[in-house]
């Protein structure tokens, strides 16, 4: 319907592979069971059992499903979780940047808002490209609105971008008004039960790989081979990864004829914390 | 079913866009006439490509359920709204502006179904369609 000069939608944009678009995926069902991880264990090496929460991806065929209620996800690998989340009052998420924190997050507010008795959800998340004071600022008035609304978990995406003033000022909140806070970051966190470590695993990236190159048959075969240099120079970091794949795609389809952006600097253009 | 007013979905910028939505068949397998709770028209664009993403929404309109009990779903249900002047669409490496027609049908058990319908907002094919008429 389109005029015929229209490029395909580029697999890797960040409409696709934004935290919440891809499903987080996890190779063993146990490493979302287990208990703690405070040892450091890398789950996704915890056994061959395969299990994956798996959300359609938004792509744009007719009639797709909106609102990824999916059945394959109810509490099928996220269950063990979340009743961690609710038995304790401090946890976290750990893992690098660009490992799927924030995309286990959105599984897991997902299901939490399917469930029989869904707890009021705060959740809120900091970037490194906002200021301290900006932080706080946020972080004041949600705190406000958590006490107001009776807020049942409050969710903060980004933990080790607060700075000491506001993680006292945060602690200091929940132990009062004693809701559940979980967080995320990059390392173990005194004082928080860590129930999961994410990781990114080269098996996993390939398995989200051929999954976002499900509708792209003629350009497949070109983008999975100039794979293995992708994931050998995003060091771990889907984020990277997918920006990376996302500057091949536009070379093959063309897009950039004439005015190629050089490879060293499209990880320029990772968005992230 | 969505259908607009020009077949190729291109459009000049203040150009009128008409439409209609249809649901061709009512009820499908598994659906029933009482389990559409809504229909939403929406005329919008977005970017696509690297970094945060950004949308607008141009024209929107509901039809709740009481209203859809007014009308015959299967038959054509007109709309249409006046297109802005920008953004254009635009296809570049780092970012793309596309627009689209997007039906979104609410169902009573919570899902939504959405079809889009490309659209084309560019200056260039109406150059000589609709500068002369404008410059009258």
């Amino acid at each position: 319907m389109n005029g015929s000069s229209a490029r395909p939608e580029n697999p890797f944009s960040s409409r696709r592979t934004r935290p919440g678009a891809l499903p987080y995926r996890s190779s063993s069902a146990e490493s979302l069971s287990e208990k703690g991880s405070e040892k450091g264990s890398d789950p996704l090496r915890q056994g061959a059992k395969t299990s994956a929460i798996d959300v359609p991806p938004q792509g744009r065929t007719p009639f797709q499903r909106g609102s990824e209620t999916c059945s394959e996800e109810t509490g099928v690998v996220t269950g063990p979780l979340i009743e961690r989340i609710m038995a304790r009052r401090r946890t976290a998420i750990i893992g690098p940047h660009g490992s799927g924190k924030t995309t286990l997050l959105a599984t897991l507010c997902r299901q939490l808002e399917s469930g029989i008795a869904p707890p009021r959800t705060l959740t809120l998340a900091f970037h490194n490209d906002q200021s301290q004071a900006m932080h706080r600022g946020r972080l004041r008035a949600a705190l406000e609105v958590a006490q107001r609304d009776r807020i049942g978990l409050v969710i903060v995406d980004g933990y080790e971008q607060l700075r000491w003033l506001a993680r006292c000022l945060l602690n200091r909140h929940q132990r009062r008004w004693g809701y559940h806070l979980l967080v995320t970051s990059h390392r173990p966190l005194r004082s928080f039960q860590t129930i999961h470590h994410t990781s990114a695993e080269r098996h996993v990236a390939e398995r989200l790989l051929a999954q976002l190159l499900e509708r792209y048959p003629a350009q497949e075969e070109a983008i999975t081979a100039r794979f293995p240099a992708a994931w050998d120079r995003c060091g771990g970091d889907f984020r990277k990864l997918w920006s990376l794949l996302y500057d091949d795609f536009e070379r093959l389809i063309g897009n950039a004829r004439g005015r190629e952006t050089p490879r060293e600097n499209s990880s320029l253009n990772c968005s992230g914390r | 079913m969505l259908t607009c007013s020009h077949p190729d979905g291109r459009y000049a910028p203040g150009e009128l866009l008409v439409g209609t939505w249809q649901l061709a068949e009512v009820p499908r397998e598994g659906m029933s006439r009482e389990e559409i709770q809504g229909v939403e028209v929406s005329v919008l664009w977005y970017t696509e490509g690297k970094g945060d993403e950004d949308l607008a929404v141009h024209f929107f309109q509901r039809w709740n359920a009481a209203r859809l009990e007014e009308i015959d779903v299967t038959t054509p249900q007109p709309f249409q709204t006046e297109l802005p002047y920008s953004p254009l669409t635009y296809q570049g490496h780092l970012l793309r502006i596309r627009w689209c027609l997007r039906l979104r049908l609410f169902l009573a058990d919570g899902r939504d179904l959405v079809t889009e319908l490309p659209l084309t907002l560019s200056s260039a094919r109406d150059a000589a369609e609709i500068a002369p008429r404008d410059l009258q």
